[in-house]
């Protein structure tokens, strides 16, 4: 079930969903989602001819990765066609695992319309989740463009679960200062 | 709701804004990075989620976020893991 924007706001008041900071809900909220805006950091990956990357092998580290190859940027980024940027949203987005919900990100029309994607079939945000929102951005279009720190980036949609998930031992533990 | 933390070492600053790239040890004694929001670590320690199972002296538990293997469920010892009030 997909949360309207009266229950989006529920959720937002009884905690089980938390935003920072908290978008004018007036004009973020919309019918079944919530808009989020752009931070103004940016990251590249810069690539070693003959470097190959396996990350399912045992071993595999990110943080080499991420020393070696990753580049910062600070908003305005200019997105050129066929370029590939990580970004993030200003808002940090929170899903208690209490909540029984999950939110998916995905892009807006107005971005999409110039061939801007804003995540690699990565759109799943599971409860337990706290933080900015990762975009992995990508211009199919012919035209460079601006990202701007604060602009519309993307939205969130949130479903309810049917159940809970399992936590078959968290009662047995309670109280005790080590499991 | 019972919450957990798990033994966890800080490798870097993670990619986002309040990001860190940590290390967690697995039951094998393999490890495991995993990008988190600065705000789930204190004291060498990461909020993780829900124990979802118990088999001689391991636990499985969730990750506030899937590793960069893949993994969002794995299974660690139980004396890496702590109930918090």
């Amino acid at each position: 079930m997909i949360l309207t924007d009266r229950e989006i706001r529920i959720a937002l008041q009884e905690g089980n969903l938390k935003i920072d900071p908290t978008p004018d809900l007036g004009v973020a909220i919309t019918s079944t989602a919530i808009d989020l805006t752009l931070s103004d950091s940016f990251k590249t990956w810069n690539a070693l001819k003959g470097v190959q990357i396996c990350p399912g092998r045992p071993g595999y580290k990110y943080s080499d990765l991420a020393r070696t190859f990753q580049q910062d940027h600070k908003s305005p980024f200019i997105l050129r066609p066929q370029q590939f940027v990580l970004a993030w949203t200003r808002e940090k987005v929170s899903i208690p695992f209490k909540s029984r919900l999950a939110a998916r990100v995905e892009g807006k029309s107005s971005l999409a319309r110039l061939g801007i994607s804003v995540h690699v079939t990565a759109p799943v945000i599971h409860a337990g989740f706290t933080g900015q929102i990762q975009l992995e951005m990508f211009n199919f279009g012919p035209h460079e463009v601006s990202l701007d720190g604060g602009m519309w980036v993307c939205q969130l949609v949130f479903e309810q679960t049917a159940g809970t998930p399992e936590r078959g031992y968290e009662g047995m533990f309670s109280g005790q200062s080590s499991v | 709701m019972q919450e957990f933390i798990l033994k966890c070492r800080k490798l870097m600053e993670g990619p986002g804004p309040s990001e860190a790239v940590v290390e967690v040890v697995t039951k094998d004694g393999n490890t495991l990075e995993l990008i988190v929001d600065t705000d789930l670590l204190e004291d060498g320690h990461l909020r993780i989620g829900p124990v979802v199972a118990r088999q001689n002296g391991s636990l499985l538990i969730e990750l506030p976020r899937e590793a960069v293997s893949g993994q969002t469920r794995v299974w660690v010892t139980s004396d890496r893991v702590q109930a918090v009030a």
